[in-house]
Order: structure tokens, then sequence, then C-alpha cells
């Protein structure tokens, strides 16, 4: 099949007739919908007693925020390694140098004390709070949690909030490469922008670190 | 661009003409991705509004479809992803209890061949899903789809290859 065809076949897909948008901030819920309360309780005790079965899958979801690939479920802490040596240290010019993207900071936080960059990735690193900001274009970070969280930057761009101990690796897709898992105790938050994933680790609160995800700056 | 900046100075009647050239877009991307006629109409209200809060951010110097699908996609995405995934399954299976549901396989002409290529499209990974909607469904260009996915042009190009490859595998199964 060809491109031609199935633009052919797309053309003939019949559509429910386009909706009128009004900018109305909220909107009366149907009837049904008033329900929803209800129909979510009942479903999560059924979903409680799913839970207990003593056999569940290991992998129940795998999501995808910009370059982070990020699989929630049973997750295995033991056989992570604790620390994630940053290696590339440079300077804010050459990391900017050497990627095609505009880097960004927290304004609140000033620049920063450390710069790392390999290939697409750029690290800023703070001292004091413990924060690291990663950006980077492309793809082939992986993540492995028990629970995440959604949330907002900017009340538009949907967030992942991870709150609890989980792994991390990366792959460059390079076989030979041994894959190295990496423990990660921070609190992140991972966001997007066009051509852009961004990866905050913290030790602050969800609102706090969401704050300095608000709050990047290009740096001059 | 005009539409933008007027609107962005306040003029409603032009967000409103933004409004009605894209809604069709938008309102298709999200009923593919949703598979459900009122959560699209649901998301494209939520997409224009985001849109309007946040008109100040967006890149003048982009085209604007891209920028209006790409929050439709995230709100798609958020609402796949979480409670409301699980909700409105419950909810799904309310409406067809009542006979109310509508799916994309109750609305298109019953072709054989492009309810093919849906069930096909819907056997695809997620993120080839998307690229296989907004190329081929909505009609998108490269530059276009990497702006909406968040992705390089070189990156929609691998996926599109991956995909049609994989779509061709998948209707060949539903043939």
């Amino acid at each position: 099949m060809n491109e031609n065809e199935i633009r052919d076949l797309t053309r003939r897909v019949v559509y429910p007739p386009t909706p009128d948008i009004t900018i109305i901030p909220t909107r009366p819920r149907s009837t049904v919908r008033q329900l929803a309360p209800i129909a979510i309780i009942v479903f999560l005790l059924l979903l409680g007693l799913l839970v207990v079965e003593p056999v569940r899958a290991a992998i129940v979801d795998i999501l995808r925020i910009g370059g982070i690939e990020i699989h929630v479920g049973e997750t295995d802490l033991s056989q992570a390694t604790p620390t994630f040596v940053l290696v590339g240290e440079t300077t804010l010019k050459e990391a900017q140098a050497a990627v095609n993207f505009t880097l960004k900071y927290p304004e609140a936080l000033g620049l920063p004390d450390v710069v790392y960059q390999q290939d697409k990735l750029v690290v800023m690193r703070w001292h004091e709070p413990d924060i690291a900001l990663y950006q980077f274009n492309g793809e082939g970070f992986y993540k492995e949690t028990p629970n995440i969280e959604w949330t907002e930057v900017d009340g538009s761009t949907i967030a992942a909030w991870i709150a609890t101990p989980h792994l991390l690796w990366f792959d460059s897709g390079d076989e030979q490469e041994q894959q190295q898992v990496y423990l990660v105790e921070g609190n992140v938050l991972i966001w997007e922008e066009p051509f852009k994933t961004y990866r905050l680790e913290t030790r602050l609160s969800r609102e706090e670190t969401i704050a300095l995800a608000e709050s990047l700056v290009e740096v001059k | 661009m005009e539409l933008v900046e007027r609107a962005r100075a306040g003029d409603n009647d032009a967000f409103n003409q933004l409004i009605d050239e894209h809604r069709e877009a938008v309102f298709r991307l999200a009923y593919l991705m949703l598979r459900n006629a009122e959560d699209a109409e649901d998301i494209a209200q939520e997409t224009f509004l985001r849109a309007y809060r946040h008109l100040e951010k967006f890149d003048i110097q982009r085209d604007f479809r891209p920028w209006i699908l790409s929050i439709a996609a995230n709100l798609c995405r958020n609402e796949k992803r979480g409670l409301g995934r699980y909700w409105n399954a419950i909810w799904r299976f309310a409406g067809e209890q009542m006979g109310e549901q509508r799916s994309v396989e109750g609305d298109v002409i019953q072709q054989h061949d492009v309810q093919c290529l849906l069930d096909a499209v819907r056997e695809l990974r997620h993120h080839e899903q998307e690229i296989i909607y907004l190329r081929y469904f909505l009609d998108l260009d490269v530059k276009s789809a990497a702006e909406v996915l968040n992705v390089q042009p070189g990156t929609v190009k691998s996926r599109l290859h991956r995909a049609l490859k994989q779509l061709e595998l998948e209707m060949n199964q539903h043939e």
C-alpha cells in the first residue's frame, strides 16, 4: 500500500459533524457525567480487588513525554546503580554552541553552578538547593516507576511528576554498549516544548518545582 | 498571523475566525485519537480555551495549526493516560448499554477497506498512530507534523517509514 492509496482511503472516512466551538470557561455537565464520582468510586473498589490478586502485570502502562519513555508498573529498585555520574563538564557558552535549541534556566535560581553537555543533552546543576535541570533534543531516555502523577506547567503544558524512587536508563541505540540503570531518589518533573524535553530533578515539593519550571528564561 | 496578532490585542472576532479555520482539524484529530465524538468535542473546546489563555506564548513566526494541534494532542494523551481513561471506559460502557455510543466504526460509511485501514492503524504503537493521523488523515506536511509531535522532521520521516511498513502488515492481516 502506498501513500496515495492511504490518502484515498482517509478521504472516505466519514467523521461526525464538527461541533461549534465557543470559548466558555465552564460547561454544564451531562446527567451521565454528573454520576462520574459514583462510577469512579465503584471502579476504584473493583480496581482494589484486582490489585490484591497475587499475580499482576509487571508493567501496566508505557507513556511518553517528549524524548522520555516512562514505564509505569512494578519497579525493582535493587538492580539500580545508586549514583548517576554526569560527564562532559563545560561552560554555558560552549554547551549552547553544541546544541540546536536555546538553553533556558529557572530565573529564581540564577545561573547554574555546573554545566554538563553530552551530544544533544545539557544538564545544569545547582548545589544549594540540590537541583538538576536536563534539557535535550531527541529520544533515548527511559524511566521505570511504580506510579506517576499528571500535572501542568504554565497551565497548559502536560507534565509528569514522579515523587517516588524510580529507575532511569539511557539507550544510545548501540547494542554493544552495556546499559546502566540508575536509581533516582529525587522528585522529578518532566515536560516538553517543541523540539525539546525538560527533566527537572529536585528535593522540593511539586508546587515549588512547577514554579521553577514556569520561571524558565533563556540564557543570554 | 494577522488574526493571531488581532486576537492578542483583544479582538474576539479574530479569535473566533481562528477557531473557524482550525476547529475541524482539532476535532478530527481528537476524534481519531479518542474514538468518541463527545470526548473529542470536549477536547476541542478545551484546546481553544487553552490557546486563548496562552496566546501570548505562541511564537508568531510559526504556523498556528501545528501549535493548536499540539495542544489538542497533549490533551488527548492526557485524557487517555489518566483516571479519565478509566472513567471514560465506564462511561462508554454505560453509553453502549443505552445505545448512545458513537464510535468511529459507527460513523464511517461501511466500506470494508476504510474500516480495515482504521482497524490497522489502531494496532500500531501510539506514536505511530499519531503520525499516521497527522500526515494522512489531516494532510499535514512533515515539518508541521514534527512541530505537533515535538520531534525533528527526520524523526517524523523515520517513524512514518516504520509505521507504513507495520500498517501494511496489519492491513494484510485484516483483509
